[in-house]
């Protein structure tokens, strides 16, 4: 559903997602209802909401004066409508789909991961065959290996010491920069999870809030409504431990499979799986209904915070891990060691 | 292996150009895939952040996708360095080969 309202604008498309704008105008309504001055009217009959019932005593003539009937402790001082989305917007910047597109990072990663692992996975050559199919098989990581470990066959001298360390840097540099392309893969997706599933919390939460004041209005005390509430820490757990698949992903065909998912499908079903556990806002209050949710949509951002900032470290313990690919044998190298290179006695 | 000096140098050759020079291509081919992570800046992806979420997360990501991209091009640099200095060293074989020839064809001569 196209959001209309421009109290909303901006918010992520989740938010609007399943009569999602319908709940943000009764969460905004029930902001109303605990942040208008006294005296205002606060009248949202589409969520049963109207704090104005007339005085019956006149004033003058047959005018009447509207009497209030919120409790005493509202409205909430320092407190707007605005207050009551302020997680919301801070969850909403991110253009998650964005992330997900066919050029985005995450695309380009995980491409260049099954191809690093195609590499890789290439068996090495029969070194007394030279017609094994890796010494026949051209361009790849291991066709290179194989050469270089084997041009110098038969010869000696610093010359081929040298292709063969530098073939055993290639292929160090291959694995290493397989773990921190999976890495940096997997932060991507751990990040749009987190944020994903923060919404989706959100959103929960938001339903739990507008529940309870619908409960309280009712003077129904003891429904209380429950919500989901689970760590997003969660998330984080799961790239610490291992990501989601690309860092663990072995064989080329599960790397593939993995690459393949789509990001946000993935980030989605992480996001779902942290939304466990129950949490409600009970109703004994309007004032303290809204000071439960308010608290919670904080608690909701902090752990976003966290799971974000574990995300962000990662990245620090990939620069760490990072290892340079060799550096080029020149010329000069070959020239000043070509006087050495003599046929083996044997 | 009496006569296989020259065998080795044409198996050289051939190593170079089956292997190395398309290893250098395949590996250019890979960095130039790659290399659109150095302007895929996720801070721009990312909105407003009344909270500030995402700042960090940002430019960290940014600074090691770069990175990513910027080693798989020093490979392709090392790797074109190395095939260079190959094929220099394979025609520096062949003259001393040439000349180790020339050199026993002379003794026999004599």
């Amino acid at each position: 559903m196209a959001n209309t309202d421009p109290r909303f604008f901006g918010l992520a498309p989740e938010f609007f997602e399943n009569d999602g704008q319908r709940l943000l105008a009764d969460v905004a309504n029930w902001a109303d209802l605990c942040t208008a001055p006294r005296g205002t009217p606060v009248r949202h009959p589409e969520s049963g909401i109207d704090n104005h019932v007339p005085d019956q005593q006149p004033i003058g003539g047959d005018r009447t004066t509207p009497w209030d009937n919120r409790p005493d402790n509202l409205p909430m001082p320092g407190l707007t409508i605005d207050h009551f989305f302020y997680a919301a917007r801070a969850l909403s910047g991110p253009d998650l789909p964005a992330f997900a597109a066919d050029a985005a990072a995450h695309r380009l990663l995980g491409d260049g991961l099954v191809n690093i692992t195609t590499n890789l996975t290439h068996q090495p050559g029969d070194p007394n065959d030279p017609h094994s199919p890796a010494r026949q098989s051209s361009g790849g990581q291991m066709g290179l290996h194989d050469a270089l470990d084997h041009l110098f066959d038969h010869w000696s001298g610093p010359a081929k010491e040298k292709c063969v360390e530098y073939a055993g840097s290639v292929y160090d540099f291959m694995t290493n920069q397989q773990e921190i392309i999976a890495g940096a893969a997997d932060a991507l997706l751990a990040y749009c999870s987190i944020i994903l599933g923060a919404r989706k919390k959100l959103i929960n939460l938001m339903g739990g809030f507008v529940a309870a004041m619908q409960a309280k209005e009712a003077e129904d005390a003891s429904k209380s409504t429950g919500f989901p509430w689970g760590l997003l820490i969660g998330v984080v757990a799961t790239v610490a431990t291992g990501g989601f698949g690309l860092v663990a992903a072995v064989g080329t065909e599960a790397l593939v499979a993995a690459v393949a998912s789509p990001l946000l499908g993935v980030a989605g079903s992480v996001a779902g799986a942290v939304l466990t556990g129950q949490n409600s806002i009970t109703p004994d209050d309007y004032a303290a209904a809204a000071h439960d949710y308010l608290t919670k949509a904080d608690e909701i951002l902090n752990d976003a915070r966290e799971g974000i900032l574990a995300v962000t470290k990662s990245y620090s313990r990939m620069e760490a891990a990072y290892q340079p690919p060799p550096p080029p044998l020149t010329k000069a190298q070959f020239d000043a060691d070509h006087d050495q290179l003599e046929p083996d006695a044997d | 292996m009496p006569d296989g000096y020259s065998v080795h140098l044409e198996e050289f050759k051939q190593a170079l150009e089956d292997h190395v020079d398309k290893a250098v291509d395949h590996f250019s081919e890979g960095a130039d895939r790659l290399r659109p992570l150095q302007s895929l800046d996720p801070g721009a992806l990312l909105g407003a952040d009344p909270a500030g979420l995402n700042g960090a997360f940002a430019m960290r990501c940014f600074g090691v996708q770069s990175l990513i991209s910027q080693a798989h091009d020093q490979l392709r640099d090392s790797l074109k360095a190395l095939s260079d200095a190959l094929w220099e060293a394979y025609r520096v074989y062949s003259t001393t080969e040439q000349q180790h020839t020339e050199r026993l064809r002379s003794i026999r001569r004599d």
